[in-house]
């Protein structure tokens, strides 16, 4: 028989037991120990109590608008590095050019920065562009945040709102005008309003071009996937699917079909697979796995029926 | 919900390294309410927790290209967390200058009287959850966020001392003395 395990060593290993992280031969001992000590067993049955009430208590949940803001945070942060780090057509350039051109109209009294109405292809015409001071900014000043829309509506053509950053902002400009639809993009990573996302989201998918930019596709792929919101995230599945579907976009609506707590989503995910699958994007040995799951595991009839209905093609 | 994965960690760094930030990003989801969860019952203060995981993040986003798949992604992560919880810590204690005295007047005051209309278990419940907060603060750095690793998100002793970059007796010790110390607070309570 292996030696005694002690009191003062056994209410010293309680902790580690309690854990499961003894190795065998100590466990053994503990539990031989355990099983003879009258005073020793009472000791455990109250720690065991203690280590049992710190781990029901011990809050784990998350404030989901807390994460939320967190990560609009630190998007902001990375997109703002991207644009630091890029040489062309980025926001900084764009609102550094805003700033740096010569005034065609100064706005007493309201320190906004104007765009005048562009319309068709005239684009960045010194004369459309209309600041009432020349300032000198470096670039942690454009910071956008708090971005409200006066005209979002995009039947005419036009969009308008106002951003703050360091200094506060008003543009007035062509929904299609590349800079205005990479400031909403930034909005849609950033803005805590979820109807300033959505109305950005609309915005930028009300464009004439038939070909959605690189970053752009990128950001709504993003909403898509992890909004908090789900009216934002079915708004971006809609405008990917609007869009030319490429491979990204296929992987962004599996992402979603698999991991989206909203059946709704879901099915705006299995449908927009379908219409994609039939335009011919193909689905990997992955996609179909994924399908076959879901055929026999998602709670939504409808989500189970068009999965069945995908792979009999396949 | 778990997150479920398309990809492995691996497979998102390396797509992260080739400039697919939408890769990063998966990657990022995937632990970064854990992070926030530590960082927040770490500082118990939301503004502070947001800017530990702000640091955390920016520091991978940084180094995620000298990443030596060494080690799991995970680990490595919560080696910066740790770190970044630490050194915060630390540099606020010193600029405030608190004592470990101050900390242990704060946690025996008494919890501030609040009308509710919460059935009066949940009052218990919640009370002793403000107490357990309370006592948490008063524990070391090291202490605190081995305890954390542990009882908040079930680590294994030899992970932890991976992540904290320390011996596994060491984090043995911390742990032990973390429970004890609040063991000795919360008596009665629990």
């Amino acid at each position: 028989m292996g030696k005694q395990m002690e009191h003062k060593e056994f209410l010293e290993l309680m902790q580690f037991y309690l854990y499961d992280e003894l190795d065998i031969t100590k466990k053994n001992m503990f539990d031989a120990h355990l099983k003879s000590c009258n005073e020793c067993s009472k000791e455990f049955e109250a720690f065991k109590e203690f280590i049992s009430s710190l781990s029901d208590e011990i809050d784990k949940d998350v404030d989901p608008a807390l994460l939320q803001d967190a990560r609009s945070e630190l998007r902001g942060y990375i997109r703002a590095s991207k644009f630091n780090n890029s040489n062309n057509n980025s926001v900084l350039d764009f609102l550094k050019n805003i700033i740096y051109k010569p005034a065609g109209l100064a706005f007493g009294g309201l320190s906004l920065l104007l765009i005048g109405v562009f319309s068709g292809y005239l684009l960045f015409k010194e004369s459309n562009i209309i600041t009432d001071n020349n300032q000198n900014l470096n670039s942690d000043q454009y910071k956008i945040q708090n971005i409200n829309f006066i005209d979002s509506d995009p039947a005419d053509g036009k969009v308008e709102f106002t951003f703050e950053s360091l200094t506060p902002g008003h543009i007035k400009g062509d929904i299609n005008n590349p800079e205005i639809q990479n400031i909403l993009s930034y909005a849609l990573l950033t803005e805590q309003n979820p109807g300033t996302r959505l109305n950005s989201i609309n915005v930028i998918n009300a464009t004439n071009s038939t070909k959605m930019d690189e970053e752009i596709k990128q950001t709504f792929i993003s909403v898509a996937k992890y909004d908090v919101n789900p009216g934002v995230r079915r708004e971006a599945l809609k405008a990917l699917s609007e869009t030319q579907v490429d491979n990204e976009i296929k992987d962004a609506l599996i992402y979603v079909l698999l991991n989206d707590t909203s059946s709704g989503i879901r099915i705006e995910a299995i449908n927009n697979l379908i219409t994609a699958s039939k335009k011919g994007i193909r689905l990997s040995q992955n996609d179909l796995t994924i399908l076959k799951e879901k055929m026999s595991s998602d709670n939504n009839n409808y989500v189970r029926f068009q999965a069945k209905n995908i792979l009999k093609e396949y | 919900m778990k997150e479920k994965m398309l990809l492995s960690d691996n497979e998102l760094i390396i797509k992260t390294n080739n400039g697919d930030a939408l890769a990063f990003e998966e990657l990022i989801y995937r632990y970064d309410k854990m992070v926030l969860r530590i960082a927040l019952k770490f500082t118990n203060d939301e503004d502070e927790a947001k800017d530990i995981y702000q640091e955390v993040f920016i520091k991978v986003y940084k180094g995620l290209q000298n990443f030596q798949f060494k080690s799991e992604f995970s680990t490595w992560l919560f080696r910066i967390t740790s770190n970044v919880c630490i050194t915060f810590k630390r540099s606020k204690q010193k600029k405030q200058q608190i004592s470990i005295d101050d900390a242990e007047d704060s946690f025996t005051s008494t919890i501030a009287d609040t009308e509710s209309d919460l059935p009066d278990t949940l009052v218990i419940k919640s009370e002793f959850n403000d107490k357990l907060n309370n006592a948490i603060e008063t524990l070391s750095p090291n202490q605190k966020m081995s305890f954390l690793l542990k009882h908040l998100e079930g680590y294994k002793i030899k992970e932890i001392a991976v992540m904290m970059n320390c011996k596994e007796g060491t984090i043995k010790k911390y742990l032990f003395d973390a429970v004890r110390r609040l063991k000795l607070q919360l008596e009665g309570n629990y």
